[in-house]
Parts: C-alpha cells; sequence; structure tokens
C-alpha cells in the first residue's frame, strides 16, 4: 500500500465576480512508503493547496487522495491520526505559552494520554535542539527556533506520513543544516515525508524522488540526480552594449539556447553545455563587451527548459 | 465520548494555564466590586437592605457573562488569525469539545468576582453576606458559569460565521442583564415578558443563586438546577452544530486561514 | 507660536474628519440606532428597575435622569481608546513632528464620542421616562438637550486627560476608561444623592463635570431656572479647567516622547 495516492485531484477556488481559479488540476501522484517525495515548485504552484488537502483542512473539488490507504474526506479521522503536518512560516504557535505547554497541548490533541505525553515532548525537545529553552515563551523565540518546534509539533503523534510544507523558509543556515540532519534521521526510521520548496538545492538534497509542479499541473517526477543535472547544464549570460553582429555570432555558437533582448540594452543568452557558457564568454570579451554577468537561472526559467524539452506544452 | 472528553480536558487545561499568564484578563474584574457598591448603595439608601444579596449577585453573574462573551469573540478568530486553526482541524481533536473546555477554563477567570464582590459588600459598604444554603449556592454557581461557557460557544460560532455579529458582543449584555433578571427578578415583569427571560438559562440561574443566599428554604432546587444546565446544554448543541457546519463549509471554501 | 484661532479650526476640523471616518467605519445607521442606542438605553432600564425592584416610583425617577446621564460618561469616556489609536496606529511621531498644539489634534480625533453621546443622552433623557409614567414637559425639551450637550463637552474635557494618560500607559486604556465610568457612575450622585456618600467623596464629585450636569437636569425637573443656570455655570468652569489640564498632558507626553522616553512609537 502507498503512502500518498493521489489521483485525478482538482481543486478549484471561487473567485467573486470573476472566474473560478484552478488551484489544481487533475494531479496524480503516487508516494510509496519510507519515501521522502520534493514537491518543487514557484510560489503559487499548488503545493500548499495540495498540503491542506492532503491534512484534510480543504476539501478537494474532485478526485481522490488516499493517506495509508485511508482516504481525505470519508475517512478524515483516521488520516489525522496518521498524518504530521508542518506549515511553513511563524505562525501557529500560542506565542504566550512556552515550547513544552505548546508541544504538549498538540501531543493531548493527538490524544496521547498524560504519561506519554511527557515523554513524548521531553524526547522532542531534545530532538529538535530546544531542550535548553523548554520553559520559555514561544513568542520570544527566534524565527529558526519557531520552526523547530513547528517540527517537533508535527512529530508528536509520531505519524508514519509527514507533510513539511516550505519547513526551512526564513532559516538560517545552521538552522536549515540541522533541519536537513534531522530529515535524513526520519526517513532511516521509515517516516514517508512529502517536502514542498521552491529551493532546487533543498529538494536535490533530501528527496529521493522530486516532482516539479506548476500552475496546478505535476509535470514530472524525476530522481533528484537527474534534475540536478539537468539544472547545473542551464546558464545564462547577461551583457550590455553587444554589437548585433556579435549576436548574432553568439546564437549561432553550439549549445545556446536563446538570445533575448530584455529592458533595451540587455542582452540575456541562455546555454545548455557547460562549454558553450565559455565559449559565450569568450565571444563577448573579445568583441570588447566588458558590461558581462554569468549566472544560473532561476526556477522558472529551469521549468521552461525542463518543462518545454519534454515537449510538455507550458505556454507562456 | 471519553476522546470528546478528552478533548475538553485538554481545552480546560490549555485555557487555565493561558489565564496564569495573561495578566490583562483579570483587569475586566474590575466591575465587579464598583457595579456591587453602586447597586448596594441604591437598595441602602432606598431602606432595602434586606436586598443586600441582590447586589452581590447581580455584579458576579455580569461579570462571568462578560468575560464568556469576551473570550467567545476572540477565540476562533485568534486561532484563525494565527494560523492555528488549520493545524487544530488538522489534528484529531474534536474541535467544538476543544472550545467548549476552552471556555470553561476561561470562566474560571470570573470567579474571583464572587469574592470581590461578597468583599466590596462588606468591606466598603458594611454589608456581609450570609450564604444561608452553601452547597446550593456552589453547584448553582457551578451550573451557571457551564451554562455561560455553553452559551459562548453557541455565540463563538455566531462570531465567526458573521463578522458583523461583532457588534453583538457590544450590544447585547446589557439587554440581557435586563431580560434575565439579573439584579431585579423577572417576576416583576409583565407576564409576556418574564416568558420571555424564562428562556435565558441566567434567569433562572440568578432567580437560584438569590435563593441560596436567602434563610429562607428555597422550592423545587433540583429542577431549577437541572433547568440552568438544560437550557445551557441547548445552547451548546446549537454552537457545536453551528460549529461544524463552519468548519465544513471553510473547509470547502478555503477559508480556514483566512485572516 | 503665537495662538492663531483660524490654525486652531483647522487643526481640529482636519483631525474631526478623520474622527468622522472612523466612526463610521466602526457604525453604520442601522447598527448605531439598533446596536448602541439599544446598549445604551437597556443600560438606564438595567438601574431604572432598582427603583421598580425597592417599589418607589419617585426614586425610580431619580434614577432614570441619573442613568441616562452615565450614558453621556460611559459613550464619552471611549475617547481614551480611540486617542489612543493614534499610537497604534503609528501616527505619533508625525504628530510630535508637526508644529499643532496637541490637545486641539486629540480634541478632534474623539470628537464623534461626545457629539453620539449628546444625542444619545438626549433620547435616554427623554424616551426612558414616558414609560414609567414620568413625561418630561414640553417646554423643558429644548433645555434638556443642551444640557446633555454641555455635559458631552465637559465631561470629553475630562475625558481627553484620560487620554492623556492612557497615551502613556496604553495597556491600561481600556481599563482606565472603565474604571472612570464605573466610579462616575457610582460616586457622582447619580443613582443615590451625594449625601449618601462620605465628605471625601462629596468632595472628589465636585472635580467631575456631571456632577453639576446632573445637579442642573435635576433642578431642570423642579423648574428652577436660576438653579439650571448657576449649576451650567459650574460644569462649563470644572470643564475648562479639565481642559487646560489636557492642553498640559498632551505637552507633557509629546515633550517626554522627544526625549526619548515614553517611547511613543
Amino acid at each position: 500500500m502507498p503512502a500518498l495516492e493521489i489521483t485525478d485531484l482538482t481543486r478549484l477556488y471561487r473567485r467573486k465576480g470573476g472566474e473560478d481559479f484552478e488551484a489544481l488540476a487533475g494531479v496524480d501522484l503516487t508516494v510509496p512508503e519510507g519515501e521522502v517525495h520534493g514537491l518543487l515548485g514557484p510560489n503559487g504552484a499548488g503545493k500548499t493547496t495540495l498540503c491542506k488537502i492532503i491534512s484534510t483542512v480543504l476539501l478537494p473539488t474532485s478526485g481522490t487522495v488516499r493517506v495509508l490507504g485511508h482516504d481525505v474526506v470519508t475517512d478524515t479521522h483516521a488520516v489525522k491520526l496518521a498524518l504530521g503536518v508542518v506549515f511553513g512560516g511563524e505562525k501557529g504557535l500560542y506565542e504566550r505559552l512556552t515550547a513544552r505547554q505548546n508541544l504538549d497541548f498538540w501531543a493531548g490533541a493527538y490524544g496521547l494520554s498524560r504519561r506519554r505525553r511527557r515523554a513524548r515532548v521531553g524526547e522532542l525537545l531534545e530532538r529538535v535542539g530546544l531542550d535548553g529553552r523548554a520553559d520559555e515563551r514561544a513568542g520570544s523565540f527566534s524565527r529558526g527556533m519557531k520552526q523547530r518546534l513547528h517540527l517537533a509539533r508535527g512529530l508528536v503523534s509520531d505519524p508514519g506520513v509527514l507533510i513539511l510544507d516550505e519547513p526551512t523558509v526564513g532559516m538560517d543556515p545552521v538552522a536549515a543544516r540541522d533541519f536537513r540532519a534531522l530529515v535524513h534521521e526520519l526517513r532511516d526510521g521509515g517516516t514517508t515525508i512529502l517536502l514542498t520548496t521552491h529551493d532546487m538545492a533543498e529538494a536535490a538534497a533530501l528527496s529521493d524522488r522530486v516532482s516539479l509542479i506548476d500552475r496546478g499541473r505535476l509535470e514530472l517526477t524525476e530522481s533528484p540526480g537527474t534534475i540536478g543535472d539537468l539544472v547545473s547544464a542551464y546558464e545564462r549570460v547577461d551583457a550590455r552594449g553587444v554589437p548585433d553582429h556579435v549576436r548574432d555570432r553568439i546564437a549561432a555558437l553550439d549549445g545556446v539556447v536563446s538570445v533575448r533582448e530584455d529592458q533595451g540594452s540587455l542582452v540575456r543568452v541562455e546555454t545548455e553545455q557547460p562549454d558553450a557558457t565559455l565559449a559565450v564568454l569568450r565571444t563577448l570579451v573579445d568583441s570588447g563587451v566588458r558590461d558581462v554577468a554569468r549566472s544560473r537561472p532561476d526556477l522558472e526559467e529551469v521549468y521552461l527548459h525542463l518543462v518545454g524539452r519534454r515537449g510538455m506544452g507550458v505556454d507562456r | 465520548m471519553t476522546a470528546l472528553l478528552r478533548a475538553f480536558g485538554l481545552g480546560f487545561g490549555f485555557q487555565a494555564r493561558e489565564l496564569a499568564v495573561s495578566t490583562n484578563a483579570y483587569f475586566s474584574l474590575v466591575s465587579a466590586p464598583f457595579f456591587t457598591i453602586t447597586l448596594l448603595s441604591m437598595v441602602t439608601y432606598s431602606g432595602r437592605g434586606d436586598l443586600a444579596s441582590y447586589a452581590v449577585v447581580a455584579p458576579t453573574l455580569m461579570t462571568l457573562w462578560l468575560a464568556a462573551l469576551m473570550y467567545a469573540g476572540e477565540m476562533i478568530s485568534e486561532d484563525r488569525e494565527g494560523g492555528r486553526l488549520e493545524l487544530l482541524v488538522a489534528s484529531p481533536v474534536s474541535f467544538p469539545a476543544l472550545l467548549f473546555g476552552r471556555l470553561c477554563g476561561a470562566m474560571l477567570l470570573a470567579l474571583p468576582a464572587f469574592g470581590l464582590s461578597i468583599l466590596a459588600a462588606g468591606l466598603v459598604m458594611d454589608a456581609w453576606i450570609t450564604i444561608h444554603h452553601p452547597v446550593l449556592f456552589v453547584l448553582t454557581a457551578l451550573a451557571v458559569t457551564v451554562s455561560t461557557a455553553a452559551t459562548a460557544a453557541a455565540f463563538s460560532a455566531l462570531f465567526v460565521l458573521a463578522p458583523s455579529a461583532r457588534i453583538v458582543q457590544n450590544t447585547l449584555p446589557m439587554p440581557v442583564f435586563v431580560l434575565s433578571g439579573v439584579m431585579v427578578p423577572i417576576t416583576l415583569f409583565p407576564g409576556w415578558l418574564e416568558a420571555v427571560g424564562r428562556l435565558l438559562y441566567l434567569s433562572w440561574g440568578a432567580d437560584l443563586m438569590r435563593d441560596a443566599l436567602a434563610p429562607e428554604a428555597v422550592e423545587h432546587a433540583a429542577l431549577r438546577l437541572l433547568m440552568v444546565l438544560a437550557l445551557g446544554a441547548l445552547g451548546l448543541l446549537i454552537g457545536g452544530a453551528t460549529i461544524v457546519r463552519f468548519l465544513r463549509r471553510a473547509r470547502s471554501e478555503g477559508t480556514l486561514s483566512q485572516v | 507660536m503665537t495662538f492663531s484661532p483660524v490654525r486652531a479650526a483647522r487643526t481640529v476640523r482636519g483631525a474631526a474628519m478623520v474622527a468622522h471616518a472612523d466612526f463610521w467605519t466602526i457604525y453604520t445607521w442601522r447598527s448605531w440606532s439598533f446596536a448602541w442606542l439599544v446598549r445604551l438605553l437597556c443600560q438606564v432600564v438595567f438601574f431604572a428597575l432598582v427603583g421598580v425592584l425597592v417599589g418607589d416610583p419617585e426614586y425610580t425617577a431619580f434614577i432614570i435622569v441619573g442613568a441616562a446621564m452615565m450614558v453621556c460618561v460611559t459613550e464619552t469616556m471611549l475617547t481614551s481608546s480611540s486617542t489612543c489609536w493614534e499610537r497604534m496606529q503609528g501616527r505619533m511621531p508625525l504628530i510630535t513632528a508637526s508644529p499643532v498644539e496637541p490637545v486641539l489634534l486629540f480634541f478632534g480625533r474623539s470628537v464623534f464620542w461626545p457629539v453620539s453621546a449628546a444625542v444619545t443622552t438626549s433620547v435616554a433623557l427623554l424616551a426612558v421616562p414616558p414609560f414609567f409614567g414620568d413625561p418630561w414637559a414640553l417646554w423643558k425639551v429644548p433645555f434638556v438637550i443642551v444640557l446633555a450637550a454641555l455635559t458631552a463637552l465637559t465631561t470629553y474635557c475630562l475625558a481627553l486627560v484620560v487620554g492623556a494618560l492612557a497615551l502613556s500607559f496604553t495597556e491600561v486604556r481600556n481599563i482606565a476608561s472603565t474604571v472612570m465610568t464605573l466610579y462616575t457612575t457610582a460616586f457622582s450622585g447619580a443613582m443615590v444623592p451625594l449625601d449618601f456618600w462620605p465628605p471625601v467623596l462629596r468632595w472628589i464629585a465636585q472635580a467631575l463635570p456631571v456632577t453639576h450636569g446632573l445637579d442642573a437636569v435635576r433642578a431642570l425637573q423642579d423648574g428652577d431656572l436660576g438653579a439650571v443656570a448657576a449649576a451650567s455655570g459650574l460644569m462649563l468652569a470644572v470643564g475648562a479647567v479639565w481642559f487646560v489640564v489636557a492642553t498640559l498632558a498632551f505637552r507633557r507626553v509629546l515633550a517626554r516622547a522627544r526625549r526619548g522616553r515614553g517611547g511613543l512609537d
């Protein structure tokens, strides 16, 4: 039995006086037990909507979602018991209560007995490195500490499936590293994790498989290695004051995908091979162009390449 | 059933803890002694010192109600604004039972009002109240408190369904205090108005509390106590159903986390 | 800076426009009349019924006037909350930096409370007594309205002082107005004659504008216009003193803020 089984899932949002907004459009995804699955996509792609439907706080418009065999609409209670949820951001804590009191409350909400609660809360506080600050008010915590507390909260019922929605947003690098270690630890313990992020490096470092989601559609599912290779292959070069004949020469180079003119004088060259980037740079410098910058494309651009290459037709 | 009780207990304990660290909330107690002094001065001035116990009962019930309405107005919307409502709904806990437990816990805030009113009457006005039927008094106080929390649960659902109902929060107490006879028994009202007042648990509670303070034997105490609880339970049923409906609607429309 | 009446009027008017906008975001005509007014009228009835309870119609009439005048205090004292809105909405640095006389700005800022209070108090004074069999003589009605307005205005001056205090200690802003209202209800001669209380409380009551407002309305009931004029004069004098105190208090609050104390951020 898969840990997560999503079939033809669609979610529409009513908009006042306008057309309905399709946040998810026919999503299919199966995550086997014990897998860390990265859900990668830009903001507004539908990641959070998907997480909310899985965690029973949002009803699907159509399609089914099963968590360890339980349907999220008809068998809500069993789903809730099987699931741990961590939504990103700082919100969601009782700021006037201490870290320990917060966790104790949630342990109670998940039905743990008083004795089990105490043991579990202590163990979790230690695990996320908050045992030294356990009796301080959550409101006084830094953003990173709050997020760690959120993570502990999500683990309070020792769930078989864990949903992490943008868990590292705003975390400092040290906290993010600790967080990743914790995710590995959880996977080794057999927990299935669905992790959403817009950070490619994070998805690649943590996941067994990665799915790309955009505009409510799941575009492809690959191992992070494959996606990582694809990503590192793409580069871009921005230059100013490029004479027309130089532009034409660059466009003719091997491995150059596109040459576009942006905001008047800026020319943006996109390449598909590391060698090509070098050739573009050399050509520019040899022609006396001095205003040159090289950068990695952002997520949305990589989408264009990845999705475009597969011929899955995202119209832009 | 055990799940509901556990949710109730969790909410109660949680709110009691939160209360312990929110000192500002205790400010609302200040009105109890002032109201006691004002009302007591009125009955004393008109030579009706025998009504002194009325002037103690009314302010405590009023404080209880005001506190309940205050929490009813804030509890769900604070959870919603704080991003906790979704997490609560995602957890297996019964939300209505948890809310009712929390409201009962919040009522602990108003309990000192009893003491403050009795003390204010004694210390400032030298009118020391004797509780002639202490057991009944405590039972009635408990029943009224629980029923107040239950009614507040119904209001909390209303507040979250219709944000404009917030104006009700400000408006409602005074008409309710008049109609339920917290100070002036509704037996003094015209028949039809008394009938309306009888629909409110608070009118039964106020009558019974005054009787528990008086030296005369109390008639039908158990039945009247039951009436307080039954009307409270009715409020809780309506409230619970409304909350469940609200959550269902919010889950379908995706408005659980809306601020 | 010399005092300019024109500039002062402009300050008050500008702030009052903000006040007007705020008021109608809180209330609509419907909610004002059906909710707010009903609540205040019920408050009057609540106390009036005590008179019925003790079985004394004359005392009931006394309470109605007192409770109706307390409506004025309840509503006007809300000023301390709306004064603090300025701070909570982060406008204090702008006010500190501007050349206006602060009391004028705050006077305009919350002016909707006394205006609304003048109306609600008039309605309470005029509408409740007939239900208890004791309507006003027609010729007294304009006087009732004028007295309600004067009481609202002078009580407003006191409320501004409370507002200035609340500005420095925002956490007490709601409690400050509540305590003032509760104290006034108990000890200003509204519910029982002042003679009922020990001398100290009677003296303190003289500092409350509404104490004299109550005297004026009760004198009007007796048809003694001389006493009405005397009590009104006293009320205006007390109000003026509070206005001066409010002027100094607001200056002090802003001066402290400028020195970096009081944290008006």
